[in-house]
C-alpha cells in the first residue's frame, strides 16, 4: 500500500470514528436531550410508560402501565388507535421528565371521555371547574390532525360575546330582545326568537347577539379571549384559539365573529376553560396537566353577576336541548358552517347544573361526506351526563 | 402503541445471521470449519417465515433476507479474496438491515425493494460488473458522452439536484450520481492517459487532471445545487487522479480547492445560506426541527435502544431518508450504531486495501474512489444527523431509502468484491493485464 493511500485510510476511517462516536455520545446523554421540555419522550406519558412500572393519575391509580410488564392494558386508558394515551405525547409539554409521571388527569373520566366518543371522531376536554386542572383529554381527531386543534365555534362563541357584553354594561338582566326572525341578514335557525338574554341563550338567538353587538368593541372581546387561550403562541401543533385580525374586521363581518364564524377558531381546551369559568363565578383557571405544578391564581374573566346568567342561559340550552326540564348538566351547543359543505358540532358544559364541578368540551370536526352539529355533538355530552351521574366522575 | 411481533421476530435472528456470516468470511478455513453457518441462510428462511405469518409487512421482509441470502452464497463465490468476500457480505448486511428498517419506519415500497434486489444482483454478479467497469475505463469519453447525456435526461426530468428523476425509467439519485461519477472521472481518466498524446510533462499532466476534476465538479455543483453530493464526488475524482499516478498530493488540493470554494458558494447560493442558516436552529415558529427532532430520537435510544419496535423514531420527519441513523439508535441504542459502523468500515477500509492490492492501476482508482464516496456520504450524513455539520441531503449509505441511490452503492461495492487483485505483498500493477507473483494470469 502506498503511502497516499495509508493516509487515505486513516483519514476515513478516523473521520468515520469520529462521527459515529459524536452520535454514541448523544445517544449516551450528552446534551441531555432526554429530558428536553419539547422532547415529545420527556413529556410523552406514554413514554413515561417506558420508563416507570406506571403512570399515576391524581388518585394514584394507573393510567398507563408498562408494556415490558406484559400488563400493557390492565389499567391503561385506551385511545382509538390502539395505543395507550398516545396523543398526550404531542401535548404534556410543561412536565418534566421523569419526575413528572404523575399527572392531573383522572383515569376513570379519562374513559368515560373516550367512551362517550364512541367510534366518533372528535375531541372531548374535562376540566377541574375550580383549579383548571385537566381531568380527561380525549383526542380521537385521527392523525391527520394536530392535537387539539382549533375549528370555528359556531354559536358556543355567543357565551363569550354575550359574557363581554354583559360585563361591559352593553346588556343586562333587565334587556329584553324583540323577537325576530333576522337581524343585518343574518337568519335564526329557529326561526323568531328574543327575550331575556337567558332565553336568547337557550334558544341560541343569533339575531339578538348580532343586535346587541353592534356596540360592542373588538378590544373588549379580544380582551377577554386572551384570558382562555385566544393568541397564545402555537406549539408542537396545538393550534391555538384566535379571532380574525382588526384588519379583517368590519360592519359586514363583525357580526358573524358574534356568533362564531368567519375566521375566529377555537380549540377545545379554550372552550372547555371559557365554560370553567362560567361554573366558578367568572373566574378562569390556567389548565394544568402536570400534577406536581402549582396551581396559578385565577383571573377574572367575567363578573359573578354574569356568570351566573350565563349558566341560566346554559341550563335552558340543555333543558330545549336534551328535552329535560331539570337536566344534570348546563350546555350551551355550537353549529359551525365550514363552507364546504360540511358542518362542526359543538357543545360545551358543566357538570352538575346547580354547583359545578368539571366543565366540558366537545367538539366533533366534520369533513368531506361526514356533517356534524350541535345535536350531535349533545347527544356525546348526554352519555358524558351519564357518567357524572352515576358517579364515575366523583372524587 | 401498536407493536409488530412479526418484525421483532424477524430482526434478531438477521442480526444474528449478520454476526454469524461476518465470522464465517473471516476466512475460508473458518467458513469449513463451522458447519451451523451452512445453514444460516435456510435458519434466516425459517425465521422470516414465521415472521411473515404475523406481519402485514413480511412479504417484503422475505424477499429481502431471501434475496439478501443468494446474493450472499453467490457472491462469496465470485469474490476473489477472503477481503473481498467481507467487503461482499458486510455491505449484503447492511443492505438487509437497511431495508429491515427502512420497511419499519416508511412501510413496504416496490421502488425500493426493486431498487434492493437490483444492486444486490450486481454484488452477486461483481467479476462481471468488474469486467464491466475496466471496459467503461478504457473508453474514458464514452463515460463523459454517457454521463452528460444522463445529466441531461435528468434536468429534463424536472426533479434536479439529488433528487433527479427519468419518469418511469430511473428514480432517486441514481442518475446524478452515476452522471456526476462518469463525467468527472472520464475527465480525469482522459487527462492521465492523454498526456503523451498532449505532450505534456507528467507533472503537468497531473495538475490538469486535478484541475478538470475539480472544475468539473464544481461545474456540475453550479448546475444543479447539489452542494453536499458535488463535494463528494469531486473529492472522489481526486482520488481517482490520486490513485492514477499514485500520489496524495491531488486529493490534499481537490480537498483544499473545495474548502476553499466554500466562502464563494455562500455568497452566490441561497440554498447553501438557507442551510447553514438552518444548522442548530431547533425550533421554527415554536415548532421543533427535523435536526431537534432527530437528537430526541437518537438520545432516548441510550445503549441499547428501545427495541425494534418498540420505539417511536417517527416523529422525526421522513426519518427512513437521511436521518436513519436516528431511528436506527432510537431502537437499537449504540450497540446497533457500532455494529453498522464496524460493517461499513469493513466495507471502506477493505475496499481501499483492496484497491491498493489491485491488478489494474485504472480499476484500482475506480475502486479507492468508490470507497472514499462511500465512506465520505457516511461521514457527511453522521455529521449532519449529529448536528456537528449543515444538513447536505447526503444519504447514509446503504441504510436510507433514496430512491435508486442503493443500486449506485451496490455498484461501487460490485468493483470492490470484483475488482482483480494480489495478496498484500506480492502485487505489482499493469494497465489491462493481470500480473501475480511475475507471473500473468
Amino acid at each position: 500500500m502506498t503511502a497516499g493511500m495509508r493516509v487515505l485510510l486513516a483519514v476515513m476511517l478516523s473521520s468515520l470514528v469520529v462521527a459515529s462516536v459524536n452520535i454514541a455520545l448523544l445517544a449516551a446523554g450528552r446534551g441531555d436531550w432526554r429530558a428536553h421540555p419539547l422532547n415529545p419522550a420527556a413529556a410523552g406519558s406514554e413514554t413515561w410508560g417506558r420508563r416507570h412500572p406506571s403512570i399515576a393519575d391524581r388518585h394514584g391509580g394507573a393510567l398507563f402501565q408498562s408494556a415490558r410488564g406484559g400488563q400493557e392494558d390492565a389499567g391503561g386508558v385506551p385511545d382509538r388507535e390502539g395505543g395507550t394515551l398516545r396523543r398526550l405525547i404531542d401535548w404534556n409539554v410543561e412536565a418534566p421528565g421523569n419526575a413528572g409521571a404523575s399527572t392531573t388527569l383522572d383515569g376513570r373520566l379519562q374513559t368515560a371521555a373516550v367512551g362517550a366518543l364512541g367510534s366518533l371522531s372528535g375531541v372531548v376536554v374535562i376540566v377541574d371547574v375550580h383549579t383548571g386542572d385537566v381531568l380527561a383529554l380525549a383526542d380521537q381527531t385521527g392523525p391527520g390532525s394536530g392535537p387539539l386543534a382549533a375549528w370555528p365555534p359556531g354559536s358556543v362563541m355567543k357565551l363569550l360575546s354575550l359574557g363581554v357584553m354583559l360585563d361591559r354594561g352593553l346588556i343586562g338582566p333587565e334587556t329584553t330582545f324583540p323577537y325576530e326572525e333576522a337581524f343585518l341578514g343574518i337568519p335564526n335557525a329557529i326561526g323568531a326568537c328574543g327575550g331575556t338574554v337567558e332565553e336568547v341563550l337557550g334558544t341560541s338567538c343569533n339575531s339578538a347577539v348580532v343586535r346587541a353587538g353592534r356596540r360592542l368593541a373588538y378590544e373588549d372581546l379580544q380582551r377577554a379571549a386572551s384570558k382562555t387561550g385566544f393568541g397564545t403562541p402555537e406549539m408542537l401543533g396545538i393550534e391555538p384559539s384566535r379571532l380574525p385580525s382588526p384588519n379583517d374586521v368590519d360592519e359586514t363581518t363583525w357580526p358573524l365573529v358574534l356568533i362564531g364564524q368567519h375566521e375566529v377558531r377555537l380549540n377545545p381546551l379554550s372552550a372547555a376553560v371559557l365554560v370553567a369559568a362560567i361554573g366558578d363565578g367568572g373566574r378562569v383557571h390556567r389548565p394544568q396537566l402536570d400534577a406536581t405544578a402549582t396551581t396559578p391564581t385565577p383571573t377574572v374573566l367575567f363578573s359573578t353577576d354574569t356568570a351566573e346568567i350565563l349558566l341560566e342561559g346554559m341550563l335552558q340550552a340543555a333543558s330545549q336541548t336534551l328535552g329535560i326540564k331539570d337536566p344534570e348538566i348546563a350546555i350551551k351547543t355550537g353549529t359551525a358552517e365550514s363552507g364546504l359543505g360540511y358542518d362542526h358540532g359543538w357543545v360545551v358544559g358543566l357538570a352538575p347544573a346547580t354547583k359545578p364541578a368539571y366543565a366540558f368540551s366537545v367538539v366533533l370536526p366534520g369533513e368531506p361526506g361526514a356533517s356534524y352539529s350541535g345535536a350531535d355533538a349533545a347527544e356525546v355530552a348526554a352519555r358524558l351526563s351519564e357518567d357524572f351521574a352515576s358517579g364515575t366522575g366523583n372524587n | 402503541m401498536t407493536r409488530n411481533p412479526g418484525i421483532e421476530a424477524l430482526v434478531l435472528p438477521t442480526w444474528a445471521a449478520c454476526g454469524g456470516a461476518l465470522l464465517a468470511v473471516a476466512g475460508r478455513s473458518a467458513w469449513r470449519r463451522i458447519p451451523l453457518v451452512r445453514w444460516v441462510p435456510g435458519l434466516v428462511a425459517a425465521a422470516t417465515a414465521l415472521a411473515a405469518w404475523s406481519s402485514e409487512r413480511g412479504l417484503y421482509l422475505v424477499l429481502t433476507t431471501i434475496a439478501v441470502g443468494l446474493a450472499a452464497r453467490r457472491s462469496l463465490r465470485v469474490a476473489g479474496s477472503g477481503l473481498q468476500r467481507a467487503i461482499a457480505v458486510s455491505a449484503l448486511c447492511l443492505v438487509g438491515i437497511g431495508m429491515i428498517f427502512q420497511t419499519r419506519l416508511a412501510g413496504p415500497d416496490n421502488g425500493a425493494l426493486l431498487a434492493m434486489i437490483v444492486g444486490i444482483g450486481c454484488i452477486a454478479m461483481a467479476h462481471r460488473i468488474s469486467a464491466a467497469a475496466a471496459w467503461a475505463v478504457e473508453r474514458p469519453w464514452l463515460l463523459v458522452v454517457v454521463g452528460l447525456a444522463l445529466y441531461a435526461a435528468g434536468l429534463a426530468g424536472g426533479a434536479g439536484a439529488s433528487r433527479t428523476e427519468i419518469p418511469f425509467v430511473l428514480r432517486g439519485v441514481v442518475v446524478a450520481e452515476a452522471a456526476r461519477f462518469a463525467v468527472v472521472g472520464g475527465i480525469a481518466v482522459v487527462v492521465v492517459r492523454r498526456r503523451w498524446a498532449w505532450q505534456l510533462s507528467a507533472a503537468r499532466s497531473e495538475m490538469a487532471a486535478v484541475a478538470l476534476a475539480t472544475l468539473g465538479a464544481m461545474v456540475l455543483i453550479g448546475l444543479t445545487g447539489d452542494i453536499g453530493g458535488g463535494v463528494l464526488l469531486a473529492f472522489g475524482a481526486t482520488v481517482i487522479v490520486a490513485v492514477l499516478i499514485e500520489r496524495v498530493w491531488p486529493v490534499a488540493v481537490g480537498g483544499g480547492v473545495m474548502l476553499a470554494s466554500a466562502p464563494a458558494l455562500l455568497l452566490v447560493s441561497d440554498h447553501v445560506r438557507e442551510r447553514l442558516g438552518s444548522w442548530q436552529q431547533w425550533t421554527v415558529d415554536g415548532k421543533p426541527t427535523q435536526q431537534l427532532l432527530a437528537n430526541f430520537a437518537i438520545a432516548d435510544g441510550g445503549l441499547l435502544g428501545q427495541g425494534v419496535g418498540n420505539g417511536d423514531p417517527r416523529t422525526v420527519p421522513v426519518v427512513e431518508s437521511d436521518f436513519v441513523v436516528a431511528g436506527l439508535v432510537n431502537e437499537v441504542g449504540i450497540v446497533g450504531l457500532a455494529l453498522v459502523s464496524m460493517m461499513l468500515i469493513a466495507v471502506v477500509a477493505g475496499g481501499l486495501l483492496v484497491a491498493s492490492r489491485s491488478l489494474d492501476s485504472r480499476l484500482a482508482g475506480l475502486a479507492a474512489a468508490s470507497c472514499v464516496l462511500l465512506g465520505s456520504q457516511a461521514v457527511v450524513n453522521l455529521l449532519g444527523v449529529g448536528g456537528l455539520a449543515p444538513l447536505t441531503g447526503v444519504p447514509f449509505p446503504f441504510l436510507s431509502r433514496a430512491g435508486t441511490y442503493l443500486v449506485v452503492t451496490c455498484l461501487a461495492v460490485s468493483v470492490l468484491v470484483g475488482i482483480p487483485c494480489g495478496s498484500a505483498t506480492n502485487t505489482s500493477r499493469s494497465h489491462g493485464r493481470r500480473i501475480v507473483g511475475g507471473g500473468e494470469a
